[in-house]
Parts: C-alpha cells; structure tokens; sequence
C-alpha cells in the first residue's frame, strides 16, 4: 500500500528540497505504510533491483532516487478539528478560528511572543546561521527559499507586510507549490525564538492528498544531532 | 554541606544547559510533584515533561533520550504513572541522568532554590498553586502545600529550619492556618482576598513587578498544560462564562496586548470571549498541538497533554418551577449534583418582566425550593403560565457565578400552597469563647442564608446553616477571627439574606437587610435569643444581657440569704 502511495505521488512535503535542488541527499530506508496520523516519509520513486557485477567491466548505470531530507520537518494538519473544546470525545466548544484566513504558528519556544513577533526583521541566511545544521547544506534556508516573498497578513493587530518576510513554499499532492512558510522571529540569532507562519488555507490539499487547513515546514537536525526537538502550534482566535 | 554540594550540582547542570538543554522529566500521579517539578524545570530554563499514562511514558522516556549526553532528570513521585520509567531511560544510555527518588519531590525542589522566599499554598485544589507558579518559577521560590492530610505544624517547621527570607501564603489556605502560627514565619506576607480570580491578579501583580510583559496566559486553573508554567508569562484565571470587572481593568490598566489559550483545557470559552468584549485591543492566540520530531518527512501535530488538577465540580440540575399564587413567587426546584455552590437565578416572563432570587449557597446534594419574586398573576392563562426563560448562575464562588444556563420553561403550573412560617433575625455576635459567630433569630419555619463583611476590605461570607427556628433560637456559626479581627468587626455593618419557610427545602420567603456585627463580652453568659436586635436597628448592643446578668445576680444573692436564713432557722444544711 506504501509503495503504492509513493509511486503515485510524491507524498512527502520534503520532496520539494529535491525538485528544487535537484539535488540527491543521504537517503534513509523508505517504503513507509502511510495511514492517517503517522509520520510521513519520502517514498522511492525507483523500484528495487539489482544489477550485476563482473571483474573487469564497468557496467553504467542510471539511477534516479528522491530523497528524504535530513534537515526538515514537515507538518500539516486540520486546525477547526484541532481546536474542538471539551471532555473526552463530547466537545462542547470551539475556539472561533476562521478557516479561511489566518496563520498557524509553529515554534520551539513552549510560549510565543506576539507581541514582538512582526517587529524583527530576519533572512533566510540569518535563520542558517542560527539553525547551524543548515548552514552549508545543500538544502540550507538560504537554498531553499525566497529571502522576501510573503503574503500579506496581519498578526492580530499587527501587519507584517508582504514581500517583507523569508518565505518557504511546499507542495501540495499535485507537485504544486501552494503551502506558504513565513519565516518570523523575535531574536534573530536564537533559533527557539524563530516562528514559522503556515497560511491557512480553506479547504487545502496536503502532500499526503489529505484535505489540510495548513501545511508548514520547520528546521530539523534529523542527522547531526538526534535530540527530540519539540514544536508547538498556535493559531490566531477570532 | 549537603545543600552546598546540591548547589554546585545544580550548577554544573546549568553549565551542561548550555550546551544541551536539560530536560525535566517527572513521572507522578500527584499534582503537587506535577506543578512543583515545572517551577523547578522552568526556573532554571529547561524543558519540562510528564506523562498522563503508561504509554506516553515510555513515548517521553524514548524520545527525550535520543541524545545521550542530554542532561536529563529524573524526578519519580511516590505515585508514579510508570512504575519502571527509570529503567527506560536509564537502557537509552543517557550519560547525564540525575534521578530523584524515593523523597518528596517538593523538599528535593526547595533544596534546589536558594532560600529567598517560599511559598504556601492549599494542596486541596491545583487553582492556586497553578496560579502563583509562573511567579514562583521566576523568583525561584517553591511552593509548600498545607491542607487536608498534611501537617500544617511540620510544614511550617521545615520553612523555618531553612531559614527563608520571607514566606508568602497565597489562597485560602491563610485561614487554615492558625495565626499564632503564621505570626511566627518571617517577612510574612498574605494574598488572601476571599476570591480566587482577585487572589490570582494579585498574583500577576507580584509577577509583573519583577518582570513585566504585556503578554499573559488565560486559563481556568482546573487543567495544567507543560507550558503554563513560564517565567516569562503569568497566568490569568478566567471563569467558564465570565470574569470578574477588576479582571478586565487589570488587562487594561497593565497594558496587556495579547493572551493566550490552551485548546483543551476547561471550558472558558464564554469568559475569555466577554473578557475580548470588554478589552477589544487584547489580542487571543490559542496554543492547540505540539509537533514532534524525527520522522523525517510530514507529520501530525498531536494533542497537547491536558492533566486535570483537582478542583471543586460544579454541577447544577435544575429540577422543576412553579408559580405560587399567594406568594406571588416563582418556586424554582433546584439540586446540587456537584461540589458547594453558589446560585442565583433570574426568570423573565413575557409581558410581564424578569425578577431576580437571593444568592443562594447550596451544599453538595441539596435540593431546594429557592423563590423569585414576581406577580405574574396576570399571565396565569388555563391554570398555567405560558413561558418563562430561567438564567442560572452559579460558581463556587459568591463574587463569580462564572456558570450560566438558559432555560425556557413552557405551561408552568401554578401553585396554592400556603405557608404560614415567620421567621425575624435579632442580632449577630462574635463569640470569642467558642470562635463562632451566634446568629439570633426569633419565630417559627426553617431558615438558611448568607451574612456578608469585610474585614480590612476582605469580603468574607458567612452562611447560615439550615436551621428550624422555634422561638428565640440561636444559630452558633464556627469561625476563626485574629484578635485584631475581632475588634474590627465590633460594630461592623453587614449585609444579611435569609431565605425561610415551613418546610426546611421549601423556603420562599426572604429577608435582606444590614444589621451590626457584635463582640459578646467575655463574662456575659451566652443566652439563646440574647441580645437580640431588630435589623432595622431598634435596641441597644447587648443591653438585654446586662439585665439578664444583673437579675441573675440579684437572684443568687436572694437564694444565698433564704439559705443562709434557713440554716440558720433548723440547724441543718442539705
């Protein structure tokens, strides 16, 4: 069923590193069985085989991988489902959030500052620098986004401008580019100050194919350093 | 010696912080180890986590140890959720594993911060210690329980030998502990208002003096998510369906700008909601999932860990309403299915109007009948009323019934019953020999209300029993007042309300009004229906007694001659 999956689409978020790279990157096993909740991972676009050696010839051979990045993380998800309020399964309120506009938040700090969050100016190159795994990498911020492409949009009461913020696409099922990343941050050396706004969008379609109000992609050492790095999500309350 | 070393242990932590983060792990059932251990975590600036179940313990103990040189400690309560946890973690290789066992959790973190400030709170309920624990984690000052099962004695005995600085007692928990005791703890300080919600601004003040923000976190009390406890946000209590006025005054006059929300903790939707109506510029974000890493590829973001602190249940079942004609009242049945409760409820009647009921108190599984006035004798059409809408408020606090239902009644039947009860309130004393206040009543039915005060602008409330009144009758009311207190309630007005009737849950009648507290001198006798006094103010303090006394004196002394006489007429004294 995975391997199914993986040759109709590619399904991972990530994959957009190796289209827009076109780069191959240390690949790690795939073939995951894909079923709603669990991880997603990048599935190989090449079926498996052998080839055959002998002593003494050299035999060419083409091979074409997509790869996992190991220095990303992808999330996406249902933000009205999410914010359903109640006791066990019985839900009694929800938190008004519209679904067809807003941002969801993902950062490592335990509690954003919003306050502060549209008031520092940040690139591409200064989030390499404080997500030191990035820089250098083939997938580096810098090498995987535009340093001020954002959409506009308002943080409650404040505006961040467009064409003012980083900015990080991912795709869709489709292989089209249509999950806004907007890179923010209150300390610009810090990375558990840095914020990453997922735009929401109505009725979206995640990488997986799944309906998804947003889809987002953050920093993650999945190769250096194998520390659980925890991101928490926010949206905005109408 | 021992606290030196512990010192420089905790020292060499922060130092290896720097490099890797450390990690808190605890693994308890108990909510005092759960909120203790995330002040500890959050004062030094680690990370912090607990499981509510076996499976997310092993989930935590795997995925916080994948880098063994990871400073991790482990902190194991006496009732753990996991009981091998330890030995996970311990098999993941983690080469900088601190476990704490086998001891209170709450000493291990007072030995840990330096010896400034401590802090008391009641361990019944979470409400308070969550409340006070982002400015506890600030300050670095730890959190002592006292309260049902725990030594108030030893407790205090501890703070002392460790020689704090100061001590702060924060809640109700004040009144809990005897003042002769308190008076003996250093630098004392106490955040005792009578309301937990102006206990917890109190609070935010407290934390806003050291350091301040314009961002808080609004939550009930009743939940606790990891992230509540921050030093660099206080936490802002807000009511199921409301909040208090000063609360709102307190966002603007603090300049607060943003708030945020945990999806999933208790139902404030409706509060924090009037809360933005009242403050339109406050901004409202609402923390929903946590996103867990190294999957490599798409993910989920889960749920976030929502532990239920012990708090009171309140639960109203609203049982049936009636209109009583001669009364002219309507008769709501009402019974509470939860822990104590205060109640008022409003009715509004088509072409009539609306009308409001005393603010009832009702103990765990009371039913009663509570009865707000109206004639509605003109929409009695068939021998029914067409339709009333009934708005329910209630909490466990007088000050916020921060629970609303709205409940439209159709066909309301009507009622002839007849009650011939009459009950009148005569005086209210402060008895210093048994510590209770004696409220005197004269009449005959059964009767319940509330006495309200304010003791150095503390607003206390002090309830009246159900009582069957027959004749003077007195109805003693334990409380504990400071000798300081007592004077100043020699004289003090209070608002009084009573409900009463002929049968003891049936009680229609009302009476409101203010009378004068009393002292009740020490060598006064305490008569049942002594010193009575019209609520109206009609008759002198404690003049009745003085007669009562004085004939009592002039009695004895009678008897002692007739005796004296009488001996000395026969000879013999039996």
């Amino acid at each position: 069923m995975g391997l199914e999956v993986g040759k109709m689409r590619i399904i991972s978020i990530l994959a957009v590193f190796a289209v827009l790279a076109s780069v191959s990157y240390a690949a790690l096993p795939v073939n995951a069985t894909v079923t709603a909740g669990t991880p997603l991972t990048l599935t190989s676009s090449a079926t498996s085989g052998t080839v055959g050696a002998w002593g003494g010839n050299v035999t060419p051979v083409n091979l074409v991988i997509n790869s996992s990045t190991l220095h990303w993380q992808g999330f996406f998800g249902n933000i009205t489902g999410s914010l359903g309020l109640g006791y066990g399964t019985s839900l009694l309120k929800k938190w008004t959030i519209s679904t067809a506009a807003g941002q969801v938040y993902a950062s490592q700090a335990s509690v954003i500052d919003f306050t502060a969050l549209n008031s520092t100016s940040v690139t591409l190159a200064n989030m390499d620098s404080a997500f030191s795994f990035l820089s250098g990498a083939t997938d580096s911020a810098a090498n995987s986004g535009t340093n001020t492409n954002n959409t506009f949009f308002n943080i409650s009461h404040y505006q961040v401008p467009n064409n003012t913020r980083p900015t990080l696409f991912t795709m869709n099922s489709s292989g089209a580019l249509v999950w806004e990343t907007v890179v923010l941050t209150t300390n610009a050396s810090d990375s558990t100050k840095y914020v990453f706004a997922g735009l929401i969008s109505n009725n979206g379609v995640a990488a997986d194919g799944t309906s998804a109000d947003f889809q987002i992609m953050v920093p993650e050492d999945s190769l250096g350093n194998l520390a659980a790095t925890t991101y928490y999500f926010y949206g905005e309350v109408r | 010696m021992a606290a030196n070393k512990f010192g420089a242990f905790v020292f060499a932590l922060l130092l290896l912080g720097m490099v890797f983060p450390t990690t808190v792990i605890v693994n308890s059932l108990d909510h005092k180890d759960i909120i203790s251990s995330a002040v500890y975590a959050k004062a030094y600036g680690g990370n912090f986590a607990f499981a509510l179940d076996p499976k997310q313990s092993v989930f935590i103990a795997g995925y916080y140890t994948a880098t063994p040189n990871e400073p991790i400690i482990y902190l194991e309560g006496k009732q753990p959720v996991l009981a091998n946890m330890e030995a996970i973690i311990r098999d993941a290789g983690v080469q900088n594993l601190t476990v704490v066992r086998g001891r209170s959790l709450q000493e291990f973190v007072a030995d840990a911060f330096p010896k400034e400030r401590a802090i008391i709170v009641g361990s019944q309920y979470g409400q308070d210690a969550l409340s006070i624990a982002p400015y506890a984690a600030l300050t670095k000052s730890p959190l002592y329980f006292i309260g049902e099962g725990s030594d108030a004695q030893a407790v205090l005995d501890s703070i002392k030998a460790k020689g704090y600085g100061s001590v702060l007692i924060y809640g109700s928990v004040a009144r809990q502990i005897p003042q002769s005791l308190q008076d003996a703890l250093p630098q004392k300080k106490v955040i005792d208002t009578g309301n937990r919600y102006s206990n917890n601004l109190q609070a935010v003040s407290e934390f806003l003096k050291v350091k301040y923000t314009t961002q808080v976190m609004f939550v009930s009390g009743k939940t606790f998510e990891k992230s509540m406890v921050d030093t660099n946000y206080p936490l802002v209590l807000a009511g199921r369906s409301d909040v208090l006025s000063e609360t709102s005054q307190f966002i603007k006059d603090n300049g607060i700008t943003a708030g945020v929300v945990f999806v999933g903790d208790e139902d404030i939707v409706d509060g924090v909601t009037k809360l933005r109506a009242q403050v339109p510029s406050l901004s409202l974000f609402a923390k929903f999932g946590e996103g867990f890493t190294g999957s490599k590829g798409g993910n989920v973001p889960q749920p976030l860990q929502i532990y239920r602190l012990p708090s009171p249940e309140i639960s109203l079942e609203l049982i049936n309403m009636s209109y009583n004609i001669p009364l002219k009242a309507f008769s709501l049945r009402v019974k509470n299915t939860g822990d104590f409760a205060a109640l008022s409820a409003g009715l509004s009647v088509p072409g009539v109007g609306s009308s409001d009921s005393l603010l009832v108190l009702l103990d765990p599984g009371t039913e009663t009948s509570i009865a707000i006035p109206m004639d509605a004798s003109s929409a009695i059409s068939g021998g029914k009323i067409a339709q009333g809408t009934l708005t329910a408020r209630y909490g466990e606090d007088t000050r916020l019934l921060d629970n609303i239902d709205t409940v439209t009644y159709k066909d309301i039947p009507v009622s002839d019953y007849k009650d011939s009860s009459s009950v009148s309130l005569g005086s209210i004393v402060y008895n210093p020999e048994t510590k209770a206040f004696e409220v005197a009543f004269d009449g005959d039915g059964y009767v319940e209300g509330t006495i309200r005060f304010s003791i150095n602008e503390v607003p206390v409330t002090i309830r009246i029993p159900n009582s069957k009144i027959s004749g003077p009758t007195a109805v003693s009311i334990k409380y504990l007042l400071s000798q300081d207190e007592q004077n100043f309630i020699d004289s003090l007005p209070a608002d009084y309300s009573f409900r009463y009737g002929a049968k003891p849950d049936v009680l229609l009648f009302e009476s409101r009004g203010t009378i004068k507290t009393t002292i009740k001198s020490s060598i006064i006798p305490s008569l049942p229906g002594s010193g009575a006094e019209n609520g109206a103010g009609g008759q002198n303090d404690g003049g009745f007694p003085w007669i009562i006394a004085i004939i009592a004196v002039i009695i004895a002394v009678a008897a002692f001659a007739f005796l004296k006489m009488k001996k000395g007429g026969s000879g013999e004294f039996e």
